[in-house]
């Protein structure tokens, strides 16, 4: 499945394939790459959903995988996916793709929206012309889907569209014969070759057969060579710039198509622009935006705060039971403290990052995360970046880890690495929480204005870190032009199973390295030292004394700091630990246990409900004689600081994942030494202003 | 206005044998005939004009980021809105929306629509 952004693909596969959908990342990067295996007329197929580029020589990291994907295997069958609103445009990538003489069939998509816009597309005339099957679909809904699976068996390899003129066409001859196919010669020519050797083929490919015949052979040196050198010829002779001259003919090509296959009638305003009059207002839009995006946080939490607290009852029951089971201490302990709290740690992720996935799923395919992108162009051109990139630091907000993820949007690499480096100062939902608690005990009566200061200091520092990084690492900035798409109204189930797959794709991810962590902490905690003390206390007491001067020395506090790496919201579980001693789990009954779950089970489904009206976000009263304890320890100015160190250090360890997948482990460890720096920086500063 | 110089003005030309009515063609002509500037940078438009799309020019990057996005010569364009303070445009560029800062804008030169009145004498010299 081929198409540009937004036309339709994963709602094809979707209707394709029915359930069965999963989220793999192409190897080496970070690109999300749909499949779904399905049983269809023509036997068992493997769907590959491809992510959208408006061409096959693009150079982000999304539409850099498209070319060898598409060219691994030979015997694949290419269903160009084609937004019949926008055909001219979107049959470029149509006529570059029939020079790879690859066999293919087009998906024409929102046939009914031309309609409506007053441009009746004939999809037979499409067919005529171009020479390969033309269906038109409605992938949203799913009609049109035999159409493909009938018109995939008549698919045959299409002759190349483009006439060049006769320079070129000359040169694309010669160099034709050195080239895998005619896409590679004309690539050659207008220096649009890919700069990297094809990766490897993607791994979830099990189940589909071995391809026809080896891959494409990478298109040699030789190519580009003889490709520069015909470039320089033709520029010398002709003054001609391959480069313009093939676009230019190409779009003829396009135009040409799309004028055939198109009858144009009347057309009525397009009710995009009446909404983006509003939305984009430059006065109006951010005051809406904002607020939208305020009750999208809101929902993210309320609704997913209720099945947090039921998933840890159940960890409570869990560990209850296992406090009955006759074991030897150590072994009951691993049992609770690393297999239950490890496995619950990684789980409570789910209803947070489930309902963030499904929001954000929802406003991205509805058009309107890029119009967000449109009103925070000025501020992040101040900082030298694309507007693009105000949307990790939005969903950054809610986890970190998607937030990193989706940096690969931006088609320069310092973009997405000075974005992700300064990703974590972002306050995420995983630090609310500790935020709550800390002001709750030290500053109860301003803990709003706290909270508030807090989430700006993030994104101040956020901001600061990535100007500092422009100097840091160069600054490469890419185009900022984006398109903005017609708003839509996603299909409900497919945003719903979207927002599933991405939240599985993290634990598969990220699962591992948390549950390592939990167990690391839990071995520091449980193992003694010869003298009595555990391995924690020795280290917190060792570690405290660097604290002193940002205002919390106290052993307990730098103790429960450590925790905090593997997840920020463990610290608050930590202080309770090493102040309050700890709960200690009582034996619990199988029978009591099951009632409790079932409680649990009727709250959360209550919670949800009654979070889905009140606007209010019920924090959870923090523990009262924890607090006590803790303003007995702490100065409220070493609050204070404790809340910013808390904010700003070393990103947890399911970010340093997913940093460390997308830029290596040297910048993994870069940003556990910076956070740790500014973390300090930062709360002396506090320290001294507030103490 | 330094056309010659530019890879674009000459080759896009040539490269129109047939197809729409290419601006493009008309355009040299008509700004070493005419004292009145008709190709105009995009971004000099006010909200709600527009005009079509002669030719890019700029960083090689930036056109082929643009040209991929649909901005291509003899498309329409109309600019829908603009932030103040030398923020992005929202222009239309056939039926694609997009936003394009100023300095991108800068370099998709147009020919605005209240000059086709030119274009036309020079068309049917």
């Amino acid at each position: 499945m081929v198409g540009t952004p937004n036309v339709g693909k994963t709602s094809l596969v979707n209707a394709v394939a029915g359930s069965g959908l999963e989220v793999g990342n192409w190897p080496g990067t970070t690109v999300e790459v749909k499949s779904a295996r399905a049983r269809l007329g023509c036997g068992d197929v493997t769907l590959i959903d491809l992510p959208g580029a408006y061409t096959l020589a693009g150079t982000a990291p999304d539409e850099e995988v498209l070319l060898p994907a598409l060219t691994a295997d030979p015997g694949a069958l290419v269903v160009n996916v084609v937004d019949a609103t926008h055909l001219s445009r979107d049959l470029t990538l149509t006529l570059e793709l029939t020079e790879l003489g690859m066999p293919m069939v087009v998906a024409l998509n929102l046939v009914d929206q031309a309609a409506a816009q007053g441009r009746a597309v004939d999809a037979a005339a499409l067919e005529r012309r171009l020479g390969v099957p033309v269906v038109a679909i409605r992938a949203h809904v799913g009609t049109g889907v035999p159409e493909i699976v009938a018109a995939a068996s008549r698919a045959t390899a299409p002759r190349p569209m483009v006439t060049y003129p006769a320079g070129l066409d000359a040169a694309v001859r010669r160099l034709d014969e050195l080239a895998p196919n005619r896409w590679h010669a004309v690539a050659a020519l207008a220096d649009e070759l890919p700069a990297r050797p094809a990766p490897p083929a993607p791994r979830r490919r099990r189940g589909g057969g071995p391809p026809a015949g080896g891959p494409v052979e990478a298109p040699t040196a030789t190519l580009a060579s003889v490709g520069a050198s015909e470039r320089a010829a033709l520029h010398d002779d002709r003054s001609l710039d391959a480069f313009l001259a093939i676009a230019e003919a190409r779009h003829q090509a396009a135009h040409a198509l799309a004028d055939a296959a198109t009858r144009t009638g009347s057309s009525g305003e397009d009710p995009s622009e009446r909404i983006d009059r509003i939305l984009l207002n430059p006065f109006l839009g951010p005051f809406v935006l904002l607020a939208g995006l305020a009750t999208t946080f809101h929902f993210t939490f309320a609704l997913s705060d209720p099945w947090v607290g039921f998933l840890g009852s159940v960890q409570e029951v869990l560990s209850g039971w296992i406090a009955t089971l006759p074991l030897p201490v150590l072994v009951g302990s691993f049992l609770s403290g690393a297999v239950v709290d490890g496995v619950g740690t990684v789980v409570a992720f789910v209803p947070v990052l489930f309902t963030l996935y499904a929001i954000l799923g929802f406003l991205e395919n509805a058009g309107v995360l890029s119009r967000v992108a449109y009103l925070a162009d000025g501020l992040m051109r101040a900082i030298g970046l694309p507007g693009r990139a105000v949307l990790p630091m939005v969903l950054s907000l809610g986890c970190t880890v998607p937030a990193i993820q989706s940096t690969r949007m931006l088609d320069q690499r310092g973009d997405r690495l000075r974005v992700a480096l300064s990703l974590p100062s972002i306050p995420c939902s995983a630090r609310l929480p500790v935020f709550v608690l800390l002001a709750a005990a030290f500053v109860p009566e301003h803990a709003g204005l706290v909270l508030t200061g807090l989430y700006l200091l993030g994104f101040v520092v956020a901001v600061l870190s990535a100007l500092a990084f422009k100097h840091l690492l160069g600054h490469d900035s890419g185009s900022a032009a984006m398109e903005l798409p017609a708003y839509r109204l996603p299909p409900f189930r497919l945003v719903l199973r979207l927002a599933w797959l991405r939240t599985r794709a993290f634990l598969a991810g990220a699962g591992g390295p948390i549950l390592v962590a939990v167990v690391a902490v839990w071995a520091l905690l449980t193992l003694q030292l010869p003298g009595g003390t555990s391995v924690f206390e020795a280290t917190s007491r060792a570690l405290a004394p660097l604290f002193a001067p940002l205002g919390f020395g106290d052993w307990r506090v730098v103790g429960a700091l450590i925790p905090g790496a593997v997840a920020k919201e463990v610290v608050i579980g930590s202080l309770a630990l090493t102040f309050t001693g700890g709960e200690t789990t009582a034996a619990l009954g199988f029978a009591s246990g099951l009632v409790a779950i079932g409680q649990a089970f009727v709250d959360a489904v209550q919670g949800t409900i009654t979070s889905l009206w009140g606007f209010a976000l019920a924090a959870d009263a923090p523990d009262g004689t924890l607090g006590a304890r803790l303003s007995g320890a702490v100065s409220t100015g070493g609050a204070v600081a404790l809340m910013v160190f808390t904010l700003l250090y070393v990103p947890c360890v399911a970010t340093l994942a997913a940093i460390r997948k997308a830029f290596g482990t040297h910048y993994a460890l870069f940003s556990v030494g910076y956070q740790l720096a500014v973390a300090y920086g930062a709360a002396f500063l506090a320290f001294r202003i507030f103490g | 206005m330094s056309l010659a110089s530019d890879a674009w003005s000459g080759e896009t030309r040539r490269m129109k044998p047939d197809g729409p009515t290419p601006v493009s063609s008309v355009v040299p002509a008509a700004t070493a005939t005419g004292d009145r500037c008709e190709l105009c940078p995009l971004n000099a438009l006010g909200c709600g004009d527009g005009g079509r799309v002669v030719r890019l020019s700029g960083a090689p990057r930036i056109v082929r980021r643009l040209l991929a996005l649909g901005i291509r010569p003899s498309t329409r364009c109309h600019v829908l809105g603009r932030t103040p303070s030398g923020g992005p445009l929202h222009v239309r560029a056939g039926s694609v929306h997009l936003m394009l800062r100023a300095d991108e804008a800068a370099d998709v030169l147009i020919e605005r629509d209240d000059g086709t009145e030119i274009s036309h004498v020079v068309s049917s010299l």
